[in-house]
């Protein structure tokens, strides 16, 4: 626990350093009219990928896979993600978005000899940024049976250590807290790097629990 | 016989001329720019979606996002007729579509033509107010903001991304 503290002090501490020599960013579940994202999120806990098309600037469909390395289960869903309100102010932007699924999980976990329930999750992401912070929280629950029953949600700070052109690479530095209640080690956090230039959105980082995070976020 | 082709050369000359003095004054294709200013233009990355959604349409020639005052150029191509004929354009509720349908709210559009070495303003000079989400707006008469906005560093994307 105090190496944890130790740790998460550190955390704050590169942070705000990082504050006061300090661009934009979002992976957002919903694109444009007419754009399709694919996004890979690939952590300690779970490898998932979504790939969704945006019929209107209010609603994205796609196809979600998930696998869970704790329990080792997979998700497979139909996912609908819902701009419920967006704030465009001169500055700034803020979003609200429900993100909803069903679909089916697999497991082959303990007793389980490939085990199927049906699955269902639903969650609210909030984000608000302009072109130095970052803020946004998420959460999620999930019903799939005997596989799975839980609550999930997280929460990001990130900065910016320079306010880049449109075109230029941008750099976000970021810290992310994550809390599952019914996991062993409940919390996470993962402080991050994330980058992004044209279509292309990176973020790694190294979580307190030594695993690594990668994702990817391309739009086309 | 020289009389007779000095004759012709200055019969040219004066035919020749008036034509000349058209195409220097006005008959230079002419190309409409449209200036959105835009409030949620915040983000690099999404911000692309303007490029993807406005460079679709066939008769858009480039775009340019300058994120630091918060405008949208839009440079129509240009018909390559005469005088007169502006080329390609969009009408203000359609811009204000596209610019929704990118995820932004309109603050205001104005227009200029560029026809050969300067531009010659053609707008109408409406302003035009958008909610948050971008959807309703209501016109307000002001004189709009085409003058006294910096464009220095703007990155402008030509071609079709189709």
């Amino acid at each position: 626990m105090k190496g944890f503290h130790l740790y998460l002090t550190a955390a704050f501490i590169m942070l705000m350093v990082l504050a006061v020599t300090m661009p934009t960013a979002s992976a957002r579940p919903v694109s444009y009219a007419g754009g399709w994202t694919m996004m890979s999120m690939n952590s300690g806990s779970a490898h998932t990928m979504h790939l969704h098309y945006s019929p209107t600037a209010f609603t994205s469909w796609g196809y979600k896979a998930e696998y869970w390395r704790g329990e080792d289960h997979q998700i497979h869903a139909l996912q609908m993600n819902n701009l419920l309100k967006r704030w465009n102010n001169p500055d700034s932007q803020g979003n609200l978005y429900l993100k909803s699924g069903a679909g089916v999980a697999l497991s082959d976990y303990g007793d389980f000899e490939n085990k199927t329930e049906p699955a269902l999750f639903t969650g609210l992401a909030a984000d608000w940024e302009d072109r130095r912070y970052f803020v946004s929280y998420e959460n999620r629950v999930t019903e799939a049976g005997d596989i799975r029953r839980d609550f999930q949600q997280s929460g990001r700070v990130g900065i910016a250590p320079y306010i880049g052109d449109y075109g230029d690479l941008h750099t976000w530095l970021m810290l992310e807290v994550e809390h599952t209640p019914e996991s062993e080690d409940n919390v996470t956090v993962t402080p991050m790097v994330r980058l992004f230039k044209g279509n292309t959105l990176v973020e790694t980082g190294l979580s307190n629990h030594g695993d690594v995070m990668f994702n990817l976020v391309y739009r086309y | 016989m020289k009389k007779f082709i000095l004759s012709f050369a200055v019969f040219l000359a004066f035919m020749g001329l008036p034509v000349m003095n058209v195409h220097a004054d006005t008959g230079a294709p002419a190309a409409e720019i449209i200036t959105v200013e835009a409030n949620g233009l915040i983000c690099d990355f999404c911000a692309r979606s303007l490029e993807k959604v406005f460079m679709k349409r066939g008769d858009v020639a480039a775009i340019s996002v300058d994120l630091d005052s918060k405008l949208i150029t839009i440079t129509m191509k240009s018909s390559g007729k005469p005088s007169g004929d502006q080329g390609g354009s969009i009408d203000d509720e359609t811009v204000t579509k596209l610019i929704t349908d990118a995820g932004y709210s309109v603050v205001s559009i104005t227009r200029s033509a560029q026809a050969g070495s300067g531009d010659l303003q053609v707008g109408d000079g409406l302003d035009r107010t958008t909610n948050d989400a971008g959807q309703d707006h209501s016109m307000d008469h002001s004189d709009g903001h085409s003058d006294g906005h910096s464009h220095e560093g703007d990155h402008v994307h030509e071609g079709s991304h189709e």
